[in-house]
């Protein structure tokens, strides 16, 4: 029955990732007894789970994952045309920087945005001719791109407004938060299906402990919303269109590519400008489209997590998502134990922080299968080879 | 290499050298480093003579490079090197032990050796008096505190607050926790908004930052989850950060980071400086004016509210500071082991879960088990 099972490859996954949540819950248990004292494993079940499928924590699992899975998508691009690029951080932090830096002069979010593409699209160029023109190492270009960004956002924001960070945006400049309740049209239909409206009624009870999906994306930003919209656009071009083939087939095979009459470069050149765009666009959205500042510290290792999101979601648009929506739900996680959503809760909070990284290394080391990158990646494109 | 020699008592020196080295949270973290440079700068305006010389590194590593740069150049002789906040414990323990001849300054640390001055601060006082206005404000009688690291130091300001919540109001739940990210305490602001979106939809309506830069997170998050019937407030610390989110920070808990650089330049200049290391450090507390909180200037409506029918809030703060000053109120540095923050109600579903015993459980996995072994055959 279990090879069974095993046949159906996502019901498989279903019942590996539910056991993989049941081991952690006992292993939390298991340290909880350590640390504190013994309390009903039910009791402390069932407030995991709840936790686990709160509106709140699902909320914030979004709002961390969004950012890092844009740059996500955009590593996807550039490492399907078989181009390393883990400059994505440095260009995230100059799209968090451009996107606050342009809003504050215009008084237009809009034109931060834009700016914050361009900046994208610039450190890409920069990239593309180097390691695509010139062949050069990708990685040294990559880090000297980071390395770059690092220092020059630095030395802008402190001649620009004061050491380390900006201000915050006033709230008539910056973008407003939409309620989906306040709404004209929907308002009062959407108030009216709320989960919490349902509670006291019979059998409702259900909808008290899982989380309510318009909750969950009401209250954001409309640059939010678009970053979501960009998700189902970058995976049908990747994977469902002439060109996004044309990108895959280079990745795996530069000359057989050429041979078919592809002109390699210039695809190579297209999907480096998009990777640098996207991830431009995933700091605008960190800086402006969540937040309302800028913080030299800002992006603090959201591009590398995004390139390993993407690593873990397999070289796929779709799969990289789901990996950025996975660090993310146990960042959120993290987060809400360490606060007391438990009664008689008290693992010590160093446990809890290592939590993602550890289950991130645990589910890399086989739970999800092997990944299989590209067969040129890392490999400049050369016309006299062979 | 010829470095001149200072005994800890000079003549007077107005063209003393003076060097400061920042925390890692640098210039406009609107807090430790910020109050830091107020006192350099109302030094350098009062004592024109003197040149002081900063450096803003940005991790612990650049921190003791920086002191032990200052401390061996032979170009500028500095006569009193300032290590801000306890970061630059180390760094200064190491270049003081390797320079006995110069002279060092920690502000909120201990470095025991004979040419350092160790000024520390009574933050729990400060924090008590925090404390007790929040507890004063909160309507669900339920106040947050989001620490930077789980240290003995930040848990001084914790327990100045619990004390003085509890102080005004002995049932208040007061939920406790640190920043997220244990690489990046000091400036983790979606962490520090997470944190406290977390406390605001447990029931706090008042949530105090010990937590430098991760604090203004607190302060976003109470501006966005404030709604016309029911306000969000944080409280600030170490320098005035009522003015980040007006309104929506109560009020803030200044540590006088500036009077004590500026007192300790002042005794440069004056050749009155000491070191303290080998005795008790200098406690700027209550009394000395060294700590306490601001006047409330954006949330003046919460400050005058009254807190009974004779005295208003901000009266019974003034009230309460007299009584520690005159020692009728002792404040704690550490609170017990087995304090109780949140008295915990358990859910009405989870109270009949509660009652059940563990043995269903391991009941169910006795009969899981062989269903299991023989689904496998």
């Amino acid at each position: 029955m279990i090879e069974k099972l095993k046949e159906k490859k996502k019901v498989w996954l279903l019942i590996k990732a539910f056991l993989g949540i049941e081991g952690l819950v006992l292993l939390l248990f298991g340290l909880n007894v350590i640390f504190n004292d013994y309390t009903s494993f039910l009791v402390f079940h069932v407030q995991v789970w709840r936790l686990l499928l709160s509106t709140g924590t699902v909320s914030s699992m979004i709002i961390y994952a969004l950012p890092i899975a844009i740059t996500a998508i955009g590593a996807a691009y550039n490492e399907n045309v078989g181009v390393i690029n883990i400059g994505l951080e440095g260009i995230m932090l100059w799209g968090a920087w451009a996107g606050i830096y342009f809003t504050f002069i215009t008084g237009n979010p809009w034109a931060g945005v834009f700016a914050s593409i361009v900046f994208g699209l610039l450190n890409a160029l920069i990239h593309a001719v180097w390691t695509i023109t010139f062949k050069s190492e990708q990685i040294v270009t990559g880090v000297a791109i980071n390395l770059f960004a690092t220092g020059m956002t630095d030395v802008l924001t402190t001649l620009v407004w004061n050491p380390g960070r900006s201000p915050p945006l006033e709230s008539d400049v910056a973008f407003k938060k939409i309620n989906f309740y306040d709404s004209k049209i929907f308002g009062e239909f959407l108030s009216k299906i709320r989960f919490t409206n349902f509670i006291d009624k019979p059998g409702g009870k259900i909808f008290k402990y899982i989380p309510d999906p318009i909750d969950v994306l009401s209250g954001q930003t409309i640059l939010f919303y678009l970053g979501i919209l960009i998700i189902p656009i970058a995976h049908i071009f990747l994977f469902k269109t002439k060109w996004g083939l044309r990108m895959r087939v280079i990745g795996e095979h530069p000359q057989t590519a050429a041979t078919a009459g592809i002109p390699v470069k210039k695809y190579q050149f297209i999907a480096v400008l998009i990777s640098g765009g996207l991830a431009g666009l995933g700091g605008a959205i960190l800086s402006v489209g969540i937040g309302t500042s800028f913080t030299v510290s800002i992006v603090q290792g959201r591009g590398f997590t995004a390139l390993a999101a993407m690593i873990f979601g397999n070289w796929t648009v779709l799969g990289a998502v789901a990996a950025t929506l996975f660090f993310g739900f146990f960042y959120a996680l993290s987060i809400r134990m360490g606060v007391g959503f438990i009664y008689n809760f008290e693992v010590p909070n160093e446990f809890l922080q290592m939590m993602p990284y550890i289950v991130a290394i645990m589910a890399l080391s086989g739970f999800i299968g092997k990944s299989r990158p590209p067969k040129a990646i890392g490999k400049p494109y050369d016309v006299s080879d062979e | 290499m010829v470095v001149a020699s200072y005994p800890a008592t000079a003549a007077t020196n107005p063209n003393a050298n003076i060097a400061i080295v920042f925390s890692t949270g640098g210039l406009g973290d609107l807090s430790f480093n910020d109050a830091a440079n107020a006192g350099k700068i109302k030094a350098e305006t009062d004592f024109t003579g003197i040149n002081v010389d900063t450096a803003e590194p940005a991790s612990q590593a650049e921190i003791n490079s920086a002191i032990e740069s200052f401390a061996s150049s032979t170009e500028i002789d500095y006569d009193l090197i300032i290590g801000i906040g306890f970061t630059a414990t180390d760094g200064i323990n190491a270049s003081a032990t390797l320079h006995p001849d110069k002279n060092f300054m920690i502000v909120d640390s201990v470095v025991p050796l004979s040419n350092v001055a160790n000024v520390i601060f009574a933050e729990h006082e400060g924090s008590f008096l925090a404390g007790a206005m929040a507890a004063m404000v909160s309507t669900t009688e339920d106040i947050g505190f989001l620490g930077g690291l789980d240290i003995t130091l930040i848990n001084k300001f914790l327990a100045g607050y619990a004390q003085g919540a509890r102080y005004i109001n002995p049932d208040i739940n007061i939920r406790v926790a640190y920043s997220p990210d244990p690489s990046n305490p000091w400036g983790d602001l979606a962490g520090g908004q997470n944190v406290a979106n977390s406390f605001i939809e447990l029931g706090s309506d008042v949530i105090y930052a010990a937590a430098g830069g991760t604090g203004l997170g607190v302060m976003a998050a109470a501006k966005e989850k404030s709604t016309a019937d029911k306000k969000i407030y944080a409280i600030g610390v170490d320098s005035n950060q009522d003015y980040i989110e007006k309104g929506y920070v109560l009020t803030s808990m200044i540590n006088r980071v500036d009077v004590a650089v500026y007192n300790q330049i002042k005794a440069v200049v004056d050749g009155t400086w000491a070191g303290n290391g080998d005795s008790a450090p200098l406690v700027l507390d209550l009394a000395a004016d060294g700590v306490g909180i601001t006047d409330m200037e954006f949330t003046q409506t919460e400050a005058n509210a009254d807190y009974n029918s004779t005295t208003t809030r901000m009266e019974k703060v003034d009230e309460i500071k007299a009584d520690i000053i005159a020692g009728k109120i002792t404040v704690d540095e550490a609170l017990a082991d087995d304090f109780t923050y949140v008295f915990e109600k358990v859910d009405e579903d989870l109270s009949d879960l509660e009652d059940l015993p563990l043995n269903a459980f391991f009941l169910f996995a006795l009969i899981a088990i062989p269903v299991f072994r023989k689904i496998k055959k």
